[in-house]
């Protein structure tokens, strides 16, 4: 016990003797852990919240479908003919989802005609729950008991050559098999940032929707909940399945996982940086010392005593360094929760776009526990593999050739 | 017999480079001896004491501690049979600044299985020896040149190893405080019987020691008379 807290004391004070050199070591590390921890953070938190505010539009994070309505989940397509009734949901609280019909159609205006998607929603729980009436540029939103109201993006009206308050033709097939015709009038149009999204989709309300395609009052395709990105799925209804956003839109599941992939390498490089320095400074502050080192053989010190009390020395600095990084990491994080980054920051003012939306969101930070402890083992790891070096070059040469 | 050097010789270099730092040496070292090793500069006295340590190793030849051999030892055995054995004075003290007097000296004995009690009891009767017992606390920056290396003298004996070797003790320092050192072994010597062995090169020192080993380009004489 005396030999340990003899070894620590003196490479605590071995540490003391270059303050300014050690400090500077010790910022390195602290300000190097800090930022690998505000970066996973930031890009962690930035990316759930570009597809919590994505999904908020329009998808949804979790649907109950019935099963068949997808038959080739990766290809997105549907099948209209799978319907599920209220009966086989009624377990699931209609306070906390949407029920939405979609309807593959076309849409006929004075200049052409266009295939697209209609979807039937509610208009009193979309405002409620979901985001879509926040894409209204023009005119208003769906009311609950209008008659063949359509919703139109803006870039579909302008193909089309329709405007607001004026109509279009819509044909397709009925679920009963039979020709889906009427006229709907456009009482709003919708801005999606100019993306695809803008020039595929058009809303009108459930009732519309079930009317024009022969659907029973009763029946829906998806039933959509809203909510925070890492939600747990709602459990499935007997006769239905529950499909989540990560298998409808895996490419964007995939960009998530990319960007935290990218924080890791750069976190990586920085790491690797960091440690070279802090082993080119450590080797000179060692060889400044090689004498000692020599004498100390001299008196009896083997080179595992050399070493342990060189390595007790750079993991003093490393704890310090680091555990300080850690407090910087963490309220750095803390500050932006609270002063949420505005990702137009980086993007010139631009908005993002993603799967043809326009997201503009102010990213607030979140903690994720993990990185408090994964980036200071990552610094760390790399910090005893710059030392391995120096302190087995400094104990080769403090024992001089015979 | 303490340590028996048979035919040693220490060359470096090769060719025309060749340096024999000892050669062809023998010599005999008893339990409680006072020997002197004199010579001018590159002599060879540095090489003698280090093979004596254990910190080089010879050439051809042996050397043997107690009848052990210790040439054929690793750098790592021949360290732990230093610490074990041997008390080590440096001409420049080599004391390390992180560490107070009496830090210093508990120094090699933290490195050995030696529990606390034993470490403050030889590390109190050490520094009494070196007439330190009041400066325990200073740095070696605190110190004066001859207080340093009472400390350092402190630190070589405080284990009371079998051999205690010391490379020009005094040569950095004044003539009186040389004295005192030289009186400070003599006094180690008689008292408890340690062993020394030391290199000088200052004459003056010579008349006060029983033993006397001339060293000349490597080669060992014995006797006062130069
Ligand atoms: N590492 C070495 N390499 C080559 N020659 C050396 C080395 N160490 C000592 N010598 C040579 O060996 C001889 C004896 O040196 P040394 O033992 O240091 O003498 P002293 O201590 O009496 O001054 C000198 O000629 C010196 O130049
Ligand atoms: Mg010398």
């Amino acid at each position: 016990m005396s030999r340990q807290r003899f070894l620590l004391k003196f490479s605590w004070r071995n540490l003391g003797r270059h303050p300014i050199r050690t400090l500077i070591m010790a910022l390195g590390l602290a300000f190097g852990t800090g930022y690998i921890i505000f970066a996973l953070n930031f890009s962690a938190s930035a990316s759930q919240e570009i597809i919590a505010d994505f999904l908020a539009q329009y998808f949804g994070n979790h649907q109950v479908v019935a099963p068949g309505y997808y038959p080739d989940i990766d290809k997105k397509k549907f099948d209209q003919n799978y319907t599920l009734s209220d009966d086989q949901v009624a377990t699931l609280s209609p306070e906390t989802y949407v029920r939405r019909v979609t309807l593959p159609i076309f849409l006929s205006g004075p200049r052409k005609t266009l295939g697209t998607l209609l979807t039937g929603l509610s208009p009193t729980q979309e405002l409620r729950l979901s985001k879509v009436s926040k894409a209204l540029s023009q005119g208003r939103f769906l009311s609950e008991d209008g008659v063949n109201e359509i919703l139109l993006g803006e870039k579909l009206a302008r193909k089309l050559g329709v405007k607001l308050g004026e109509e279009v033709a819509i044909f397709g097939q009925a679920l009963d098999g039979s020709v889906a015709n009427d006229i709907f009038h456009i009482v709003g149009l919708m801005n999606f940032g100019g993306g695809d999204m803008e020039e595929n989709l058009a809303f009108t309300s459930i009732h519309s929707a079930r009317t024009l395609a022969v659907i029973p009052e009763n029946r829906f395709h998806q039933l959509i909940s809203f909510g925070t990105f890492n939600d747990a799925p709602p459990p499935a209804p007997p006769g239905t399945e529950v499909v989540s956003w990560k298998t409808i839109l895996p490419e964007i599941y995939g960009s998530m996982n990319f960007i935290d992939i990218f924080t890791w390498i750069v976190a990586v490089i920085i790491v690797v940086v960091i440690s070279l320095g802090m082993g080119n400074t450590l080797m000179i502050t060692f060889l400044e010392r090689e004498k000692e080192f020599y004498s100390l053989n001299v008196i009896g010190a083997r080179s595992s005593w050399i070493a342990l009390a060189l390595g007790l020395e750079v993991i003093m600095l490393g704890v310090l360094g680091i555990g300080t990084g850690i407090i910087i990491g963490n309220l750095v994080t803390s500050f932006f929760h609270v002063v949420p980054i505005s990702l137009k920051l980086f993007t010139g003012g631009k908005d993002i776009m993603m799967g043809g939306m326009a997201i503009i969101p102010r990213v607030r930070l979140w903690h994720h526990h993990q990185y408090s402890w994964q980036a200071p083992l990552l610094v760390f790891f790399f910090l005893t593999l710059s030392l391995i070096f120096p302190i087995q070059r400094i104990i080769q040469r403090s024992r001089r050739a015979d | 017999m303490l340590i028996e050097m048979q035919n040693l010789t220490k060359t470096y270099g090769e060719g025309d480079q060749l340096v024999h730092a000892t050669q062809d040496v023998n010599l005999k070292i008893l339990e409680g001896d006072f020997i002197a090793v004199v010579g001018p500069s590159g002599s060879g006295k540095t090489t003698l004491l280090n093979l004596l340590a254990g910190l080089l190793g010879p050439t051809s030849g042996s050397i043997l501690h107690r009848g052990k051999e210790i040439q054929h030892l690793s750098m790592e055995e021949r360290t732990a049979h230093r610490l074990a054995n041997m008390g080590f004075v440096f001409q420049d003290y080599q004391l390390l600044p992180v560490l107070t007097a009496r830090e210093n000296v508990e120094l090699p004995l933290q490195m050995r299985n030696m529990s606390q009690a034993e470490i403050d009891e030889k590390t109190a009767w050490a520094m009494t020896q070196v007439g330190l017992g009041d400066k325990f606390d200073r740095y070696p920056r605190q110190l004066s040149g001859g207080q340093q290396q009472r400390v350092a003298i402190a630190r070589a004996v405080a284990g009371r190893p079998s051999l205690i070797l010391a490379d020009e003790p005094t040569a950095n320092l004044d003539s009186k405080t040389a004295q005192d050192i030289i009186d400070l072994f003599k006094k180690l010597n008689q008292e408890f019987k340690l062993t020394f062995v030391f290199s000088t090169h200052d004459p003056r020192l010579i008349d006060q020691v029983k033993r006397v080993l001339r060293i000349n380009d490597g080669q060992l004489r014995e006797g006062k008379t130069p």
